[in-house]
């Protein structure tokens, strides 16, 4: 009787772990139907990670701040890192990989990209932007 | 022989006001002992005014006609006492009479510049609905300034009963209790061994009085750094028909504004029209385009109007919108006036410090300001 128990145990176990491992780098279904939107609204066949990269890294003179910005002025050059905001607070990891709530809310997903988007570059995001940034970002596992 | 000094009404007087004086000082920094406090102080007038009366119809010994003496009288003890040969009295002496008068005037000058505050900054007592805001605000530094100087009176007054007792062998102490002193004679039998001013210099009466206004200062300005737990306080606003009610953080504003790029900043900070102004520029908040959908930036809209400055009941809130000019609405709370001159003698090195990094990361120092208390004795400064 005791042991049938362990056997339950062990297998809710390892069945748990299996589904993190497929779960791990693929995003959820309603952020996959923002993926799809954006793949369709910039009429591209695949998203790049290394195209997503480079705009992570990416450094450029803001016109009105007049100081160099980009998303590692908050973000920090590893996306795994805490990082902080202008008035110093500190923001929770951008990389999935260590942040598991990350790239999960599209409407929190869009409204970042906006309001980020135009901080540094003074313009919005286009689709193709923002489906390679996702892919970069999933690709850090 | 013993002789009967202090009769009973006095003797309880004395004792009321010295529980109505600890009371009120120990409820004295506490918003929510108010109500002790002052309670404290209609007692203490009450007294008073007993006191006033029974100068005039008392025993011998508690008349004002016993102890209000003429100013030769005063000099000639003042010299005596200076050359520490001190005559004794068997009620107030002729210096001490003018002190008690003083004291007593005193009590009942707090008392009322109290209720006067009372009543215009909280609306409540007898004289709520007779001051504005504005003069209770003044009125109230001249209370703090009286207040301090009986700490003092206090402390100067049981020092001079301790030395009454125990170097000049009166004993005026006990007497406050039973009423009863020995009478000269008896008195004068028992202590004629002692030299005039033995044990007793004016050397020693200078640094017992100094060690008095010090030991008074010490009270007055050392209290205990307070360490409130705020995640137990609750939160409390005035709703429009004027009653105080809980607060609790709108959801919405706690994501948007609390959980995003800055802390918390109380709704308590702005007034309602700096409020407007600031959700009405969200395309260039300070620089960043944080936009929100109409919805949302109505609700949170409607929360903060609805706490602003102007509903709160802290003292904070109203000493920056008392110093913001009629007509003015400051977006930036580190702008108001009151927050600057409150924070003129912290150096920019302050703000540097890890922990601090901004003037805008308040709760660095303030561990309350998200749910809007600034209280003086929660103030910690990071020392790194």
């Amino acid at each position: 009787m005791g042991q049938k128990i362990y056997f339950v145990l062990a297998l809710a176990f390892v069945v748990l772990l299996l589904s993190n491992i497929a779960d791990a780098g693929n995003l959820n279904a309603q952020m996959q139907s923002l993926m799809d939107k954006h793949m369709k609204d910039s009429g591209e066949k695949s998203f790049s990670a290394e195209e997503g990269g480079k705009l992570y890294y990416i450094k450029r003179m803001h016109s009105e701040k007049k100081e160099e910005i980009s998303c590692i002025s908050c973000h920090m050059d590893d996306p795994a890192k805490e990082g902080k905001t202008p008035v110093g607070k500190p923001i929770e990891p951008l990389s999935p990989a260590v942040n598991k709530g990350r790239f999960t809310d599209p409407e929190k997903v869009e409204k970042w990209f906006k309001r980020n988007c135009t901080g540094v570059f003074e313009r919005e995001c286009t689709p193709k932007e923002k489906g390679d940034f996702v892919t970069y970002m999933m690709s850090l596992q | 022989m013993k002789i009967k000094v202090w009769d009973l009404p006095t003797r309880i007087f004395h004792w009321l006001l010295v529980l109505a004086y600890v009371g009120a000082y120990f409820t004295s920094e506490s918003e929510w002992l108010l109500e002790y406090h002052a309670g404290a102080g209609y007692i203490a007038l009450g007294l008073i005014m007993f006191r006033i009366l029974w100068g005039f119809t008392g025993n011998r010994y508690a008349r004002f006609s016993d102890f209000i003496r003429g100013w030769d009288e005063v000099k000639s003890y003042i010299l005596r006492m200076l050359r520490s040969d001190i005559p004794r009295f068997l009620g107030h002496n002729p210096a001490v009479g003018w002190v008690v008068l003083f004291m007593l005037l005193i009590t009942a000058v707090i008392s009322l510049t109290g209720i006067v505050v009372y009543g215009g900054e909280e609306g409540r007592g007898i004289a709520a609905g007779f001051f504005t805001f504005k003069t209770a605000i003044i009125v109230r530094i001249i209370h703090l300034i009286l207040a301090d100087i009986a700490v003092v009176m206090i402390v100067t007054h049981i020092s001079a009963a301790l030395i009454h007792h125990f170097i000049l062998k009166e004993n005026i102490i006990y007497s406050m209790f039973t009423g009863y002193k020995e009478d000269m004679e008896s008195w004068s039998e028992r202590v004629s061994h002692m030299k005039a001013g033995e044990g007793l210099s004016v050397v020693r009466l200078v640094v017992g009085i100094f060690v008095a206004i010090l030991g008074g200062l010490g009270l007055v300005y050392l209290p205990p750094e307070g360490k409130t737990d705020f995640s137990k306080e609750k939160m409390q606003v005035m709703d429009d028909k004027g009653f105080v009610v809980e607060l609790k953080h709108n959801k919405k504003w706690v994501d948007e504004c609390a959980k995003s790029c800055h802390i918390g900043f109380h709704p308590n900070l702005l007034p309602a029209s700096s409020w407007e102004k600031l959700m009405s520029g969200l395309s260039d908040h300070f620089g960043e385009d944080v936009s929100l959908n109409e919805n949302i930036q109505k609700e949170i809209l409607d929360y903060l109007v609805s706490a602003s400055a102007e509903h709160s009941v802290s003292e904070a809130s109203k000493k920056l919108m008392y110093s913001i000019k009629d007509g003015d609405s400051p977006i930036k709370i580190t702008d108001i006036p009151y927050w600057v001159k409150k924070h003129s003698e912290i150096s920019d090195e302050v703000y540097k410090r890890k922990s601090i990094d901004s003037k805008s990361n308040c709760i660095a120092c303030h561990s309350g300001s998200e749910i809007g208390s600034f209280e003086d004795r929660d103030i910690h400064i990071p020392k790194e």
